[in-house]
């Protein structure tokens, strides 16, 4: 309950920018149909897998900046000082950087099954990108809050991102688990084939998630906050 | 009696610097701890650490009976920081959040919220908090902190940016706060409310606790008196005459002790009426710059 009081907070401080990323995918699929010609159903993939890109990137952007953004202007005191445990308050960045994610998957969904039918294909690879992207964006979020946790804002923006890069490497050379999963959402077709053993590397993601967060979690515990004191 | 907040050998180190050393300083349940000392002297990092936002180097202590930072302790806890920030939203669902994290649901918390946002006079604004002066940020802070009516205050500059009037009112709470047994521990640099309120006062300079005790045990000086007679017919021991008030035909002496009973024998001689021997008291501010400075140390 106390995360979700807090997510919420964090979550309407950015609402402006979140609306937009959830107006995205309906933008871009508007400039594809409204041409009047049908697209190109190569280049709907395309964008599909461009925006399943932005996802990822959102979730772990928004949770690699959140910590230092909340240390800097000393909100989390006001949080802290209360009956919040420091596990419950890294807890809130996640849901307040996953659970916009959801709203922009949502817009994902709806947009790419039009576009879909425009081009008379299956809708099963939409479906099956989108719940990837919101397996790997929890994971993509956790990843954030972890060097969030370590690193100032901008240097754990470019280690999550970099992180993410090597599960991308990971995946490529068939190493199982989150890797695979990424290759898997970046090959996907309409028909939702390469998507072999899926629900496999999906337990692993969350698993590999959980175990992130847990080892962010202990070393946060163990951690001053980054407050100029007296 | 089990204090509401202790240090314990509390040390805190910032790489090399030492910003606090083995504090040992408890607040005792039911009294008002002013905590004292110059800028940069470790009084934020102490009130940091009690809170769990630092982690301590070595030593630690304990808030209600509780190890510092622990969770369930803060639920009884309410903090003001010097200079609070707020997310977007109202006086009211500022202060809501605040009970919620501690636990409080409605119709408690509705009544809670009402009650305190009274008292600092904030009930009727409806602007986004993070707009607010630094004034009413200030007061909201205080609102906020008093939601869960808890057991002990931490405050860090509480009437830093408040006009006289805000400072009375919160001094009026502080006190209430007391009364009701509450326990409260806050740093502040306006000296005058420090002695207006404290039940003891504790100076810390450079990480170091130099004096803790009861103010009146550090006004009182012992060694000068003030010495006051009426209807002195004659000017005596000038060296020592401060002030004569013509009005009431009172002359007014300060002497070291050892020149007491003399002065005295003179004053009688002089057919004088004495009015009072007092021992000569120190403002605080006097004692701050006094414990400030280097040859003070101990």
């Amino acid at each position: 309950m106390k995360p979700f009081l807090i997510a919420h907070r964090l979550m309407w401080q950015n609402r402006w920018l979140f609306l937009l990323l959830m107006l995205w995918p309906y933008a871009m699929a508007a400039i594809l149909l409204l041409p009047g010609d049908k697209p190109d159903p190569a280049d709907i993939l395309s964008m599909l897998h461009q925006e399943c890109f932005y996802g990822l990137a959102l979730a772990a952007v928004t949770a690699s900046t959140q910590l230092g953004n909340e240390q800097r202007s000393r909100r989390i005191l006001l949080v802290l000082s209360k009956a919040v445990s420091r596990t419950e308050y890294l807890l809130a960045i996640l849901l307040a950087a996953w659970l916009p994610l959801l709203l922009y998957v949502s817009g994902f969904v709806v947009s790419g099954i039009v576009l879909a039918h425009a081009v008379q294909r299956p809708i099963d690879g939409v479906l099956m990108m989108a719940a990837m992207q919101i397996v790997l964006g929890l994971l993509a979020g956790v990843i954030g809050i972890f060097w969030s946790v370590i690193l100032p804002s901008i240097m754990a923006t470019i280690a999550a991102s970099a992180s993410l890069g090597l599960l991308f490497f990971a995946g490529q050379v068939k190493m199982p688990g989150p890797g695979q999963l990424l290759a898997k959402l970046v090959s996907m077709r309409f028909s939702g084939a390469a998507t072999e053993n899926p629900i496999f590397d999906g337990v692993v993601t969350l698993l590999t998630a959980g175990a992130i967060f847990a080892a962010a979690s202990w070393l946060f515990h163990r951690r001053d906050l980054n407050l100029t004191a007296d | 009696m089990i204090a509401a907040l202790e240090f314990q050998e509390t040390t805190k180190h910032y790489g090399t610097q030492k910003a606090l050393d083995r504090l040992n300083l408890s607040v005792k349940p039911g009294e008002i701890l002013g905590f004292l000392g110059p800028n940069g002297a470790g009084k934020t990092t102490a009130i940091y650490l009690a809170l769990g936002f630092l982690q301590a180097t070595s030593g630690g202590g304990q808030i209600l009976d509780k190890p510092f930072g622990d969770p369930a302790a803060r639920k009884s806890v309410g903090f003001v920081p010097d200079a609070p920030n707020f997310f977007a939203g109202s006086a009211a669902d500022t202060v809501k959040l605040a009970g919620k994290l501690n636990g409080m649901r409605n119709p408690r918390l509705r009544e809670r919220t009402k009650e305190m946002l009274n008292t600092v006079s904030l009930a009727e604004t409806k602007k986004d908090a993070r707009k607010f002066s630094r004034g009413m940020q200030q007061r909201l802070g205080i609102a906020q902190a008093l939601v869960n009516d808890p057991d002990l205050l931490i405050l860090d500059e509480p009437t830093s940016a408040l006009d006289p009037a805000g400072v009375v009112e919160v001094r009026e709470l502080l006190q209430a706060a007391s009364q009701e047994g509450k326990s409260v521990f806050f740093s502040s640099h306006q000296l005058s409310e420090v002695e207006r309120i404290c039940d003891r006062i504790a100076f810390l300079d450079r990480g170091k606790l130099l004096r803790c005790g009861r103010l009146e045990d550090f006004t009182e000086s012992t060694e000068q008196v003030e010495i006051v007679f009426r209807n002195l017919r004659a000017d005596i021991l000038p060296k020592y005459q401060m002030a004569h008030t013509a009005a009431k035909n009172t002359t007014r002496f300060v002497a070291p002790r050892s020149e007491q009973r003399r002065i005295i024998e003179a004053g009688w001689t002089a057919g004088g009426e004495l009015l009072s021997v007092d021992s000569v008291r120190k403002s605080l501010e006097q004692l701050f710059i006094e414990w400030s400075r280097e040859e003070f140390r101990v």
